[in-house]
């Protein structure tokens, strides 16, 4: 059999890269195949003050990242899709199959330099088929926060009471936890919408809203993609670039139809947060996520919860 | 020719692409907006040089999309959530 490092020796060369799951993989689609990826969100292209639509009939997007890049058969297209809001109660961020598959295709353009909300930008049938980024839960959440912090020191009225409130330790992450929950908290005391027994496990996790937030991603982008389009999807787990990084690029290639032409850039891991959470944590977040994971997403996200639950 | 050639089936003129864009579906942006959009478009369309124009001078189709779907790490982009569209 022939390996990975004969087939791709470039993957080997160093590149420095951020290390988002997200904003690493389209790098990685772009600089491996030198092509342009696109995405929803038409406000975050720089460089054109109008977005620049994949199709002329398509003005609502998605948009080309890299206008002037060529591209192959398939564009790889980000999207967070919806229910991600932070601090919203369960009323506004539970959706079902239906309301998260319309918000994925949502996101924003620039028309002239104006920033324009879009709501359902294209057709379902638009969407061929699926790579779905799944990251261990723990890191993400604290990742969050420290995004949080980044925005607040980057906006213009640097908000240093937030900062100060909610600094980059385990203390702060707490108290942001309990920031997160609180307004979820205080509202789903008297919703019918969830069972008694989500509430009693939501009342025992750190960060309870957000786990909720993340298991609910998990669950809708897998119904979505399965059940009601019925595409094919490609799993990528964030930390098979760092445990198999070769084999995940040359299958997500496979999958994209691209051909490597160019060097991979590096990954580099993004933080980990083990002290962050407790056992007990791990124990409770490990129970609500199991408790609210469907039977299709649980055997893709219990091995983050591995020796938690016997 | 415009890039936006390249983008379709087959060659369509920068006078076709108007036409098609001008009637574009989608949520309904106000008329002015989405003349504006395609005026800017144009604009751009008059600098950029694609290069993946075949060399028979033929036109690529329009790509087809792959969603890359992730929950963000990043939480300013939280307005793009239910908060900010609403949910029906």
């Amino acid at each position: 059999m022939i390996s990975q490092l004969t087939l791709y020796p470039f993957l080997f060369k160093i590149i420095l890269w951020a290390t988002q799951g997200t904003t690493y993989t389209n790098k990685l689609v772009q600089g491996i195949s030198n092509t342009t990826t696109a995405t929803n969100y038409g406000t975050e292209v720089t460089g054109y003050k109008t977005s620049i639509p994949i199709s002329p009939n398509l003005l609502d997007g998605p948009f080309f990242r890299f206008p002037e890049e060529k591209y192959s058969k398939y564009i790889l297209t980000k999207t967070h899709c919806g229910g991600f809001c932070i601090r919203c109660s369960p009323d506004r961020y539970i959706l079902d199959a239906k309301q998260f598959e319309r918000e994925c295709r949502s996101g924003n353009k620039k028309v002239d330099g104006k920033e324009i909300s879009i709501k359902s930008a294209y057709n379902a049938s638009i969407p061929k088929k699926a790579v779905h980024i799944i990251r261990n839960p723990f890191d993400n959440l604290v990742a969050r926060l420290h995004h949080q912090r980044k925005s607040w020191i980057d906006s213009e009225d640097s908000k240093s009471e937030m900062l100060a409130m909610f600094n980059s330790s385990e203390e702060g992450f707490r108290k942001w936890c309990r920031f997160v929950d609180y307004s979820a908290a205080s509202k789903m005391k008297n919703m019918s919408l969830l069972s008694n027994m989500t509430k009693q496990l939501f009342a025992k996790a750190p960060c309870a809203a957000d786990i909720h937030r993340w298991t609910q991603f998990h669950n809708l982008a897998m119904q979505v993609t399965d059940d009601r389009m019925k595409i094919p999807v490609h799993f990528i787990f964030y930390e098979n670039y760092t445990e198999a990084f070769d084999e995940t690029v040359s299958q997500l290639l496979d999958f994209l139809q691209l051909s490597a032409v160019s060097e991979a850039p590096t990954f580099i891991r993004g933080k980990e947060y083990p002290e962050y959470f407790s056992d007990n944590d791990r124990v409770a977040v490990a129970k609500l996520v199991k408790h609210l994971a469907t039977e299709q997403s649980w055997p893709l996200l219990r091995h983050y919860f591995d020796g938690l639950l016997e | 020719m415009s890039y936006f050639a390249h983008l379709n089936d087959s060659i369509v003129t920068s006078s076709e692409f108007k036409n098609a864009t001008t009637v574009a579906s989608a949520d309904a942006d106000s008329h002015e907006v989405k003349m504006k959009q395609q005026g800017s478009i144009d604009s751009v369309l008059d600098k950029v040089k694609r290069i993946d124009q075949k060399s028979d001078g033929s036109a690529a189709r329009v790509p087809q999309v792959i969603w890359l779907m992730s929950f963000p790490n990043s939480v300013c982009q939280m307005e793009y959530s239910v908060l900010d569209i609403g949910v029906e």
